[in-house]
């Protein structure tokens, strides 16, 4: 190679300046792709139970969300049932403790669930997108109140399938309609707030935190933020479907105060640069294309660690959208320096998590729909 | 009568030119060009009696029938235009499959929409190893000589116009 190079370059080429030469060859390809982060402590799951959840006489499950809540003392979850329209709670045995909802317009009816969680007083909050409604159901399952979200498709989408209830407050992901890139991908979708805050009347107080600015480097992306509230700290951590990066803010300055995030070993990032975006329109290169990145679905967050939830897909999947067809990786980053620490195989899809306590679906038949629970770990080597 | 006018002209100019190997080679293309139009052209409502037939119901006669093909979850516009080929159903063939992996989910979809309409489980996705669609929610016009007359999706359009359709032209 130094001496073709010799040949070709106009200079006297020495052993010096080949070193740097080559250098310079290695630096850029280095920057195009940043290297995965390896692990540097070893964390493990360790099964602590697993629980089916059994209808009770003559009620039969339709199909589960793959997004379930758990309560802020992590003895009760609430499951979606997409086909019909309604939640189902359950304690960590499995035993249902109530079920509300079905398809109508109804005080209790739902049209299409998009967004539910438990506030600290164990009420169930589940916000209908059709019917643009709140609804709020008490702990043993009684309607409460319902009430419309103002400025919905008015000012602003409602975009994340988590609400985070806190202190009197419903805050979800939002984005400005004037930044929606739809049909317009000049749109500058990254100065758009990220949430919106509600008091229990469905007023719209405010507008908080910013999309990741930078997305405005990345022709491709879902805009879809993902994000955790930690209400008790006042702190937000948000991250996008198509990112790495992890934002983190202060919810009671609304102020951006940390951005971290690094690419885990099957972290898989598109390189822009390659692709041919007018090959996408077709649907199999689309499909193709779609198993050559990461999906970032959900964030959590404990005292000690912060998870990103991370999934890859693998082509058969969308034959029919079996969740045995992904990979599912847990990646963990020390809450207090930043620090990512590790990224953990998950051998099933994830449910929800509490605290350090991860959630996964490990059946998901309607008929047998089966939770395990576990605990991550830590193993000082 | 115009073709075998044409092919009897073809013959005298090719015999009078004395080309019989020509004509032997022209006879064996233009058969084996015909099988394998016949092949691709295999009849429709056969692919999808295949179809029928992998997913556990065999010997359906699917001529003169719409297919609803959809999965367990489809949006708030899909589910309404089922209630509406529901109805319809007394009057037209309509057929529906559910790509749904357990029978507890499929149940549920008619239960809870209560749907009358003829249904069959797909369990794994086979309609995408036939290629017979390319997205859900679809619905498949098969005219009475078993062609594809349209692929249309559910949800987006109106169904009486698309069925007006149908029945007035069916080729």
């Amino acid at each position: 190679m130094v001496s073709l190079l010799k040949k070709l370059l106009p200079f006297n080429f020495n052993k010096g300046s080949s070193f740097i030469f080559i250098l310079i060859i290695f630096i850029g390809c280095g920057s195009e792709q940043k290297q995965p982060q390896e692990n540097i402590e070893n964390f493990e799951l360790i099964h602590l139970n697993s629980f089916s959840i059994t209808p009770p006489d003559s009620v039969i499950f339709g199909r589960f969300s793959g997004r379930a809540v758990v309560n802020n003392s992590g003895d009760r979850i609430a499951f979606y049932d997409q086909v019909k329209q309604n939640m189902i709670v359950s304690d960590t045995l499995g035993n249902v403790i109530y079920i509300i909802g079905s398809k109508g317009r109804g005080p209790d009816e739902f049209e299409n669930i998009f967004s539910y969680n438990f506030d600290e007083h164990d009420n169930l909050i589940v916000y209908d997108t059709n019917l643009q409604l709140f609804k709020i159901f008490d702990k043993n399952g009684e309607y409460l109140k319902s009430f419309s979200a103002e400025g919905e498709r008015r000012e602003h989408y409602i975009v994340d399938s988590i609400l985070y209830p806190s202190e009197g407050y419903i805050y979800m992901g939002a984005i400005d309609i004037n930044l929606v890139p739809f049909r317009d991908d000049t749109k500058p979708f990254w100065e758009s707030y990220l949430l919106v805050k509600y008091d229990y009347e469905g007023n719209l107080l405010g507008h908080l935190a910013q999309y990741d600015n930078d997305l405005s480097k990345r022709r491709y992306y879902s805009y879809t933020p993902v994000f955790y509230l930690d209400g008790t700290k006042n702190r937000l951590f948000s991250t996008h479907m198509h990112y790495y990066g992890i934002q983190e803010f202060d919810l009671e300055q609304d102020s951006l105060i940390s951005k971290f995030g690094a690419i885990s070993d099957n972290y898989n990032i598109v390189n822009e640069s390659n692709v041919d975006y007018i090959k996408l329109m077709n649907k199999e290169k689309r499909r193709e294309f779609s198993t050559k990145q990461t999906y970032s679905m959900s964030l959590h967050a404990s005292d000690e660690y912060i998870f990103v939830e991370l999934q890859n897909l693998q082509l058969s999947w969308y034959n029919a959208f079996e969740k045995t067809f992904k990979d599912y990786y847990l990646t963990v980053y020390d809450r207090e320096t930043k620090q990512f620490l590790s990224e953990i195989s998950l051998p099933y899809m994830l449910t929800t998590m509490h605290n350090n306590t991860v959630f996964l679906i490990e059946n998901d038949n309607p008929e047998n729909y089966q939770i395990g629970i576990y605990s991550v770990e830590n193993i000082k080597s | 009568m115009i073709t075998q006018k044409i092919i009897k002209l073809a013959y005298i100019v090719l015999k009078t030119l004395n080309l019989k190997p020509i004509i032997v080679i022209s006879l064996v293309l233009a058969f084996s060009l015909s099988c394998s139009l016949k092949n691709d052209n295999i009849a429709n409502d056969i692919k999808w009696a295949r179809y029928f037939d992998e997913i556990g119901v065999p010997n359906i006669n699917l001529k003169n029938h719409v297919i609803l093909v959809l999965n367990s979850v489809e949006c708030a516009p899909a589910i309404e235009e089922l209630l509406w080929w529901d109805k319809k159903s007394e009057n037209v063939n309509v057929k529906m499959v559910i790509i749904s992996k357990y029978q507890n989910e499929f149940q549920s979809v008619l239960q809870t929409n209560k749907l009358t309409i003829e249904s069959y489980r797909d369990s794994i996705g086979e309609i995408y190893n036939h290629d017979l669609i390319s997205t859900t929610p679809a619905k498949v016009f098969i005219n009475s000589e078993g062609k594809i007359h349209s692929i249309r999706p559910i949800g987006e359009e109106l169904n009486t116009q698309a069925l007006k359709e149908f029945l007035q032209k069916p080729d």
